[in-house]
C-alpha cells in the first residue's frame, strides 16, 4: 500500500469510527464522567477559593462575598494561596503562569489530567476487541490494512476524547460563570480550550494501552481490565521510582530503561507558557503510538 | 484453459484451527473459471467457510497456495474493491443507517465520497432496500440485513465475489429476487457461491465445487457433473415402453425403467437433441404417452452419488 493510500485509510477509518462512536453509550457515558468530574471539581474548588477570599476579606477588613473572584489578584500576593497553588500545579516555578490563567482553567486541567489516563485506557480498550468478537470487523479489513483500520481507530478514539475534553470544559466554564464573579466568558473558555490539546497529549498513551490490549484481548472487558491494570501500574511504578526509598533502590541500567517510559516523566512538562509543552507532548505521541503498534504484529496475523 | 480463464486458483490448501484440531481444509485443490457463476457445495462443517476466509485473508493458512485474479495471494491494497466476500456470520453495526454503512465500504475501497454515495444507492436499489436506505441497520428484519450484507458484496461491480450462504434467511420471493441479480453478474463478474442448498445451486451456477471434509472431491462444469449431456429421464404414462426398439435403434446408449419413469444414458459426445426425437418417435409409435422430460440427474444425486462411491473406494483399499 503506498503511503498516501495508507494515510487516506487512516483518515477514512478515524473519520467513520468517531461518526459511529459519538452515537455509543461509552460516548456518551466517556463525556459524563469528564464533565461531572470537571463540573463537580470546579464547584469544590471555588468553595476552597471562596474560604481563601473570606479569609483575606477578614483580614483586610473588607466585605465578605457569597461568591469568589473579587479577590484573585489580591489572593496571589497571599502566602497560602500561594503554597495552595504550588500544591495545584506541582511546580514552584509555574506557580506565576498559573496566576495569569482564569483559576478555575487551572483546576480543570490539573483535574482532568487525573481523570483523562484511565478513561483513555477504557476508550481506547473498545477500539477492537467487540468488532473482532463478532467479526464486523471483517468488512473493514477486506478494504483497507489491518495497520490502517487499527491507526484510524486509534485516531478517531483519540478525536473523541478531544470532543469529550471539550465537552467538559463547558462545565467548567459554566461553573466559572454562575458561581464565581467578575470571569471573563471569553478568556475562561479560551484558555480551557488552549489547554485541550495538552490533555489530549497526555492522553495518547493511555489510549494507546488500550489500543495495544484491544488488538489481542478475546473480550471488551478483557481489554478494558487489562489497559486499566496497566494504567494503574504506570502510576504505581511512577510514584515508587520518584518516593524517597525509590530513588535509592539500585536499579541501575533497568530505571534508565523504565523512566523514559513512564508517561508520568513528561506530565509536569505539559504544564507551562507557549510552546514548551510541544516537546513532552509529542514524546507522549510516540509513546502512544509505541504502545499501540506494540501488539500489532499479534493482531496483523490473528485470526478474524 | 490457460490461468488467465480462471479468477480463483487453490492448491493444496491447508488449514487447522489448532494443532490437536483436525484438518478444516485438506490439501484442497481447485480453480474457479473468470466470469461464471460457481457454487461451493458441501455439508455443514465440510470447509466452505474456512476456504473462503483463507482466500480473503481473515485465515492465514497452515500451506498451500491461493491465486486472487492471477495476482496470488490477499492483499487489501491489491484487491481492493476487486474481491469482495459476503461473509457468513459477520455482524452489521445496527447504529448505522444502510447508506452510511455502504457509503463508507466504497469509500474504503477507494472510491471518491460522492462516488460511494451515487454507488451505495444503485447498490442498494438493486436489492430492493432503496427505500430503507436511511433506515438503521438494526431496524432491519433479517432478511434484509442479509441483503444488505450481499449489496455491500456487490458495491462497486468487483471482479471476484465470494458469497457465503447468500440465500440464507431469506423468504422464497426475496429469494427469487436475489438470484436474479446475482444471474445479471454472470460473464461480468465472477461469482462464488457457497450453499449446503444444492437446488439453489444448480438453478444459478455454471461451475461447481464438491466440498467434503476439507477437501475438493469433485469439480466442472454443472452441465458435466450433472450429467445433462449423457442422461434423461422420460416420464412416461400407461403403457408398454418399447426397449428393444430402442435399444436396437440406439446400439451404444443405455434404456432401463425405474417405476414410470424410463432412464436413458447416452454415449459421451452424443448428440442428445437428435436422439431425443428418435426416443420420442419410438415411445409415440409404442403408444407411450410422454408426460415430461428432464435431463440429467440433480445436484443433489450427484453429491450423494460421488459421496457413495468414495465410501466404496475407501472401503475396497
Amino acid at each position: 500500500m503506498t503511503f498516501l493510500t495508507s494515510l487516506r485509510d487512516t483518515a477514512v477509518v478515524a473519520r467513520f469510527h468517531l461518526m459511529r462512536s459519538l452515537r455509543t453509550r461509552s460516548a456518551v457515558l466517556l463525556c459524563l464522567a469528564l464533565t461531572t468530574a470537571s463540573t463537580g471539581g470546579a464547584w469544590v474548588f471555588v468553595q476552597v477559593l471562596l474560604q481563601f477570599e473570606s479569609a483575606a476579606a477578614r483580614a483586610l477588613g473588607v466585605p465578605v462575598t457569597t461568591k469568589p473572584g473579587a479577590m484573585y489578584t489580591v489572593l496571589q500576593e497571599r502566602e497560602e494561596f500561594v503554597n495552595f497553588m504550588r500544591e495545584v500545579v506541582k511546580s514552584a516555578d509555574r506557580v506565576e503562569w498559573a496566576f495569569s490563567l482564569p483559576f478555575l482553567s487551572v483546576t480543570h486541567f490539573w483535574l482532568l489530567l487525573g481523570m483523562v489516563p484511565f478513561l483513555a485506557a477504557a476508550a481506547g480498550a473498545e477500539v477492537l476487541a467487540g468488532d473482532v468478537k463478532d467479526r464486523s470487523l471483517r468488512y473493514e479489513v477486506l478494504r483497507s490494512g489491518r495497520l490502517e483500520v487499527v491507526m484510524g481507530r486509534f485516531l478517531g478514539q483519540l478525536l473523541l476524547v478531544f470532543v469529550a475534553v471539550i465537552v467538559a470544559s463547558l462545565g467548567t466554564w459554566t461553573i466559572a460563570m454562575t458561581c464565581m464573579i467578575h470571569q471573563d466568558p471569553v478568556l475562561q473558555m479560551s484558555s480551557l480550550l488552549a489547554l485541550a490539546p495538552r490533555l489530549c497529549a497526555w492522553s495518547v498513551p493511555f489510549l494507546g494501552v488500550g489500543v495495544a490490549f484491544s488488538q489481542i484481548a478475546g473480550t471488551m472487558n478483557g481489554a478494558r481490565a487489562l489497559a486499566i491494570g496497566t494504567t494503574i501500574v504506570t502510576f504505581v511504578a511512577f510514584g515508587t521510582l520518584n518516593s524517597p526509598w525509590g530513588r535509592d533502590l539500585r536499579l541501575g541500567f533497568f530505571r534508565h530503561v523504565i523512566e523514559p517510559l513512564l508517561p508520568q516523566e513528561y506530565m509536569l512538562a505539559l504544564w507551562g507558557p507557549g510552546s514548551s509543552w510541544l516537546l513532552p507532548a509529542g514524546l507522549l505521541l510516540l509513546l502512544g503510538l509505541g504502545a499501540a503498534v506494540a501488539t500489532f504484529p499479534l493482531f496483523a496475523r490473528r485470526k478474524l | 484453459m490457460t490461468s488467465s480463464d480462471f479468477a480463483l486458483v487453490l492448491d493444496g490448501l491447508s488449514l487447522r484451527y489448532s494443532r490437536r484440531a483436525p484438518w478444516a481444509l485438506d490439501r484442497f485443490s481447485c480453480r474457479f473459471p473468470r466470469g461464471e457463476i460457481c457454487g461451493l457445495v458441501g455439508p455443514n462443517g465440510a470447509g466452505k467457510t474456512s476456504l473462503f476466509s483463507v482466500i480473503s485473508g481473515f485465515l492465514p493458512q497452515d500451506h498451500g497456495r491461493v491465486d486472487i485474479l492471477g495476482e496470488g495471494e490477499f492483499r487489501p491494497e491489491r484487491f481492493k474493491g476487486r474481491l469482495s466476500v459476503l461473509p457468513q456470520d459477520a455482524v452489521l453495526d445496527g447504529r448505522l443507517t444502510s447508506l452510511e454503512f455502504l457509503q463508507y465500504m466504497g469509500t474504503l475501497q477507494g472510491m471518491s465520497g460522492s462516488q460511494a454515495a451515487t454507488a451505495a444507492r444503485q447498490t442498494l436499489a438493486s436489492v430492493n432496500l432503496d427505500n430503507r436506505a436511511t433506515d438503521r441497520i438494526g431496524s432491519l428484519s433479517h432478511g434484509m440485513g442479509r441483503r444488505l450484507a450481499v449489496a455491500s458484496a456487490l458495491l462497486g461491480q468487483p471482479e471476484l465475489v465470494l458469497l457465503d450462504e447468500p440465500l440464507s434467511g431469506l423468504d422464497p420471493a426475496q429469494a427469487r429476487s436475489l438470484r436474479a441479480v446475482l444471474m445479471q453478474l454472470r460473464g461480468s463478474t465472477t461469482l462464488v457461491v457457497s450453499s449446503h442448498n444444492l437446488s439453489e445451486l444448480e438453478r444459478i451456477c455454471d461451475y461447481i465445487v464438491l466440498v467434503d471434509a476439507g477437501r475438493c472431491v469433485l469439480e466442472g462444469a454443472v452441465d458435466e457433473v450433472c450429467a445433462r449431456s449423457q442422461l434423461e429421464h422420460w416420464e412416461l404414462g400407461a403403457g408398454e415402453v418399447p426397449l428393444e426398439a430402442l435399444a436396437a435403434r440406439l446400439p451404444e446408449h443405455s434404456f432401463h425403467v425405474e417405476g414410470s419413469v424410463l432412464v436413458h444414458g447416452a454415449p459421451p459426445k452424443a448428440d442428445l437433441d437428435m436422439t431425443s426425437v428418435v426416443v420420442a418417435e419410438l415411445l409415440a409409435a409404442a403408444g407411450v404417452p410422454i408426460r415430461a422430460l428432464s435431463r440429467g440427474r440433480s445436484l443433489e444425486q450427484s453429491f450423494f452419488e460421488d459421496r457413495a462411491s468414495r465410501v466404496q473406494s475407501t472401503r475396497e483399499d
